[in-house]
């Protein structure tokens, strides 16, 4: 696989004289890959996207997107974002319109505007919202828009920063489905951060953990489960199944430490039966 | 927030409802607005704006809008215009009518037709002649909306946490705040905006896809029956009046 992004402990000073570094392990986005970044509020995940989105530009240190400085035009097409707040990303006076901003502004035709758009609208199952005006839409009914409005031009990375924050669980289920169906059918490569631990094994095959400015853990979610003190030291809280299990492995239990509820009721029944014979 | 849920009504009804008069083309719209605008500014006839008003009313009805409330919002106008024609009853009973129903009308006229068009769909008409003003009418309706909806909530909060329970002094200064924390929110509004566009490919200027500008057809009879209806009072009030028959 293809390296596509490639972050080497980057050092941003922003105007209010704030210094936001992310350095210890390289941060690094396979062609295809889906990659969760971990951490807590402030610790400097979403200035580590605003670099690869080539918005903000290091003070120190180096990102390369597809071998190249994010800062150069030719590879805004693609990279796509989803921004915590869709409200400020939702620009069009109605759906339809706010997707064909982005094909409208690389330069396609009319025609080809209007088959992207529709295709898009097809494929993400949102016919019902085409002539809507985005402030009369939900939660969940926006996050979808502005998914489409950033898939629309067909990127090869989708960078979504804290997408699925403050959606309810039925929002949250739809948009990991689009979302992986979105990299299953186009390969698309997606990005992103949480400080939800529970949504890591949906959404990503590769997970990230940033503390206080440094990247501490890179690994699949399970190796990630398997050692909760990563989540303590990123000022995280694992999940009440993860704290059970460890329990019972502090214990001396032979259980293996894992988010996967089904793997883990089986553990315990074992266990419980262990103990009655 | 009486204003912005003013505000917000005429985008649902421009946007949410259906009828023949929100679906005739943007531009026909336009013209037949400005037409019935002219008539009324110029027509000296009390019975004929009388008439025009019952004109209007009917075409609101028949575009599905709520005519008490459009009623309403167009009294605005009016009591100021009242304020005038009050000085003028000890001249003549006429002319304070005149007053009154010329400007319920145009009131009502333009209204009418914010209710049945987009603000969007009539502003890109401006693109026309200025880019610039078209990019900065697409991007105002959507930051004017967040905008609303930003202040609306730090209102809100701000009432919550008693901002506006004490003395008149301290009233004062948490509005101050209120409306420094609201430019400042603003301003970081407007740069995310900023940063998600460019994202998308925005560089400086924004194209329109001409879906947003309907050609002329069938659908466009309604607003010209309008503006034909309101000529032909006017008329027949003109060649009336000019027989010493109408007032």
């Amino acid at each position: 696989m293809r390296e596509i992004v490639k972050v080497n402990c980057i050092k941003h000073r922003y105007a209010d004289a704030t210094e936001v570094s992310v350095c210890g392990l390289s941060f690094i986005i396979q062609e295809g890959e889906r990659v969760a970044i971990l951490g807590a509020n402030g610790s400097g995940k979403t200035t580590m996207l605003l670099h690869i989105l080539g918005i903000l530009e290091p003070t120190e240190g180096e990102v390369t997107v597809f071998g190249e400085p994010p800062t150069k035009s030719s590879l805004h097409s693609k990279v796509a974002m989803v921004f915590q707040n869709v409200d400020e990303q939702i620009i069009g006076p109605t759906v339809w319109d706010d997707i064909a901003f982005s094909p409208l502004n690389y330069g396609h035709s009319s025609d080809e505007v209007k088959s992207m758009v529709d295709k898009m609208i097809r494929e993400l199952g949102i016919q019902h919202l085409a002539n809507r005006v985005p402030h009369y839409l939900s939660g969940g009914e926006k996050k979808k828009v502005a998914i489409a409005g950033a898939v629309v031009t067909h990127p090869k990375l989708l960078i979504l920063d804290e997408a699925l924050t403050g959606l309810d669980t039925k929002s949250q289920m739809e948009t990991i489905e689009l979302l992986n169906k979105l990299n299953k059918e186009r390969g698309m490569a997606i990005a992103i951060t949480t400080h939800e631990a529970s949504i890591i094994p949906r959404v990503a095959d590769v997970v990230y953990v940033i503390s206080e400015g440094a990247i501490i853990f890179r690994g699949t979610p399970l190796e990630l489960f398997q050692k909760p003190e990563v989540f303590r030291k990123a000022g995280l809280e694992p999940s009440p199944l993860i704290e059970l299990l460890e329990a019972l492995k502090n214990k001396g239990l032979e259980v293996e430490v894992s988010d996967d509820l089904e793997k883990a009721k089986r553990q315990i029944l074992k266990l419980c039966k262990t103990d009655n014979s | 927030m009486r204003i912005s849920a003013t505000i917000y009504l005429i985008d649902h009804y421009a946007n949410n409802l259906s009828s023949p008069m929100h679906k005739a083309s943007t531009l026909s719209k336009l013209i037949s607005a400005i037409a019935a605008l002219g008539i009324t500014i110029f027509t000296n006839s009390a019975l004929a704006l009388m008439a025009e008003f019952l004109i209007i009313l009917t075409f609101i009805g028949a575009a599905k809008l709520p005519i008490s409330r459009l009623l309403s919002w167009a009294l605005y106008p009016a009591f100021f215009a009242s304020l005038f024609a009050l000085s003028q009853i000890p001249y003549s009973l006429v002319l304070p009518i005149i007053t009154i129903f010329r400007a319920i009308n145009t009131a009502l006229i333009m209204l009418f037709l914010i209710s049945t068009t987009p603000y969007p769909e009539l502003f890109s008409i401006l693109s026309t002649p200025s880019k610039t003003l078209g990019n900065v009418a697409f991007l105002t309706y959507r930051f004017f909306f967040l905008f609303i909806e930003q202040t609306g909530e730090r209102f809100t909060v701000m009432k919550a946490r008693g901002g506006l329970a004490g003395s008149w002094k301290i009233k004062i200064t948490n509005l101050a705040h209120f409306i420094g924390m609201l430019f400042v929110t603003s301003f970081e509004t407007s740069e995310n905006m900023y940063a998600a566009m460019k994202t998308r490919g925005y560089s400086g200027s924004i194209s329109y896809h001409k879906k947003l500008r309907q050609k002329f057809g069938k659908q466009d009879l309604i607003p010209i029956l309008f503006t034909l209806c309101i000529l032909a009072l006017m008329i027949i009030s003109t060649f009336f009046k000019a027989r010493g028959l109408f007032v």
